[in-house]
């Protein structure tokens, strides 16, 4: 198995009905990068996310992680392999805190019992008493421990973004998948964001994100893929990228031809 | 990891030894009030399991009286009919439950809240068919009488020790679905309700967790029927028709998603009937208002209720402090 074949997605297709959402796309993201996803509204980049995290189930092709076919794994089992995510429309835990919101993102690394959990067996107070203590760790790591006790639904936007981070950094996932992190971001939000992400990056942990912010993306990246339609259009360094007629055509439009 | 208050402990204390205490003061042979008392507690425990369902877990059962019917009916055949030890007829009835939540979960959990509320909703009008007419096992309409108490080391329960062997029941329940609340079990359980696709994302196997939530919620129920015919001992369908939509008002009434609401609003719902026996039939129209008044004015229950209310003197109290503070500041 070489470093290529960290994350392998084989000619995947996903149809709707008659609707393609996503056609014939093969790409690779390798180990320790940082790989950003690009494309206009409705290009098919969340779809693919949401094939590659367990949610829907690709009519056609192959996904592999780490040699693994995953491509019919149901969500909790991907999570197990290693692949966190965050969502384009924040799914968080509204009514609990934030701390918590990071232990549910333990879940897969921690092992219980529900027998011993209802008993409080020692083992069970000890994993707890661990538990607390990583979340507060994780939330430290992406600077929001001093808020760890506040309900989710009280943080501003851009927190909980990071809160979001957090809790898919909790499940210690080797692939990290970002959409839309730097959304409803100012700019010195998504500055902290681009630092944070670079952190995780040293941690060894591999980044795809789907980014609409062009400094975010182009700053950050080690490679672009852009989508359209459903298709690769381009794949590439951000250098390449943006030099790439195809993607300005894309993003801005054919120049008419006079 | 959160940990009750020390306040909120001492007040469980205080009503557990209230719980206790009182009792022992009233006539010990009037059955009526102990088998009120009785009630509350074994109410309790069916609105503690309809709480961890929709509570914590935002699954919906709109028969979850037939599961306390199932309890009730296994203790009843196999302790009143068949003479089984009462003590193993309690567990039969909670493996009963627990397998029969287990199977109707597993149909129902795949789908939304919604279908398996129509499953639980069909599933007890079956039962009460079944049971009605399966005369052989169930004795049909006339029901099962005879049932015995449980006794302890041949010493039988009147309806006094009764209440407080139910009591008993109550706490160690409340116990375990405590820690089972506050633990990595209920965590995922509160992430199932919550964002149901971000749970799974997290690694939370969705529909084995609903599968769970509903069994364990079943046996719970179930237990709290096996105590009701030990302790009536006389079933039959009729004293069990409409116990499903009560259970549901009682869990809301006291606060869903609450700890201690499902325990306070059984035993209100128990209480307050017995002081409306005038009203007759107009019982289930009170049952109505109290849902209604508590949906429209206190959404999060009476436990809710108390929580806002403690917040209001708390910051009342914190307010008027700071007024001083800065007065003694400008001396």
């Amino acid at each position: 198995m070489s470093v290529d074949n960290f994350l392998h997605i084989k000619n995947v297709t996903l149809r709707f009905g008659s609707l393609v959402a996503v056609s014939d796309v093969t790409m690779d993201i390798k180990k320790g990068e940082i790989h950003a996803l690009l494309g206009p509204n409705g290009a098919g980049k969340s779809t693919l996310f949401n094939m590659i995290s367990g949610i829907y189930t690709p009519t056609q092709g192959k996904i592999y992680f780490e040699g693994k076919d995953i491509s019919n794994m149901r969500a909790y089992q991907v999570t197990n392999l290693g692949i966190a995510r965050t969502f384009q429309n924040i799914l968080l835990f509204d009514d609990l805190s934030a701390v918590e919101n990071v232990m549910i993102g333990e879940h897969s690394c921690s092992k219980h019992s529900v027998i011993a959990d209802m008993f409080m067996l020692p083992k069970t107070r000890a994993n707890e008493k661990a538990c607390y203590e990583k979340a507060l760790e994780v939330l430290e790591f992406v600077g929001m421990r001093e808020r760890a006790e506040d309900q989710a639904q009280k943080f501003p936007y851009g927190r909980k973004r990071i809160l979001e981070i957090a809790r898919a950094l909790a499940s210690e996932p080797k692939l990290l998948m970002l959409d839309e992190p730097a959304a409803g971001m100012n700019i010195n939000e998504a500055s902290e964001l681009m630092n944070l992400i670079c952190r995780i990056r040293d941690k060894g942990i591999t980044v795809v994100m789907v980014e609409h912010n062009m400094r975010v993306a182009m700053e950050l990246s080690d490679r672009i893929t852009v989508l359209d339609h459903g298709c690769v259009i381009a794949d590439g360094t951000p250098e390449e990228i943006r030099s790439n007629p195809k993607v300005i055509e894309a993003y801005l439009g054919k120049e008419e031809e006079e | 990891m959160k940990k009750m208050s020390r306040e909120s402990r001492i007040i469980v204390l205080l009503v557990v030894l209230a719980a206790v205490i009182f009792p022992c003061f009233l006539d010990h042979g009037n059955n009526y009030i102990f088998q009120i008392l009785g009630k509350c507690a074994i109410y309790s425990m069916c609105a503690i399991s309809l709480n961890l369902l929709m509570g914590y877990t935002g699954q919906f059962s709109l028969g979850h009286g037939s599961f306390f019917m199932v309890g009730a009916y296994v203790f009843g055949i196999a302790a009143g009919v068949y003479h089984v030890n009462p003590w193993i007829a309690l567990v039969l009835s909670v493996a009963v439950c627990y397998l029969v939540g287990y199977i109707l979960g597993f149909a129902g959990c795949k789908f939304t809240a919604i279908y398996l509320a129509m499953i639980t909703l069909g599933f007890s009008k079956v039962l009460t068919l079944v049971v009605t007419n399966e005369v052989w096992l169930t004795k049909g309409p006339n029901g099962i009488s005879g049932i015995p108490k449980i006794s302890f080391f041949g010493y039988k329960l009147n309806t006094f020790g009764f209440y407080f062997f139910a009591l008993a029941c109550l706490i160690i329940m409340f116990y375990l679905y405590y820690n089972m609340v506050n633990s990595a079990t209920g965590r995922a359980f509160k992430a199932v309700r919550g964002k149901p696709i971000a749970a799974a994302t997290m690694g939370v196997n969705v529909n084995r967790y609903k599968l769970l939530v509903f069994a364990i919620s079943s046996s719970m129920a179930g237990f709290a029927g096996a105590l009701y015919a030990s302790m009536i001992a006389y079933i039959s369908p009729s004293s069990f028709s409409g116990i499903s939509v009560p259970l549901i008002i009682m869990t809301i009434v006291g606060g869903c998603g609450t700890l201690f609401g499902p325990v306070i609003g059984a035993c209100v719902l128990t209480v307050l009937p017995e002081f409306l026996r005038g009203a007759g039939t107009y019982i289930d129209g009170v049952y109505g208002i109290v849902a209604l008044a508590t949906i429209l004015f206190m959404p999060t229950g009476i436990m809710g209720g108390l929580v806002a209310l403690r917040k209001v003197i708390a910051e009342k109290r914190f307010s008027g402090k700071s007024v001083y503070e800065k007065k003694g500041a400008a001396k």
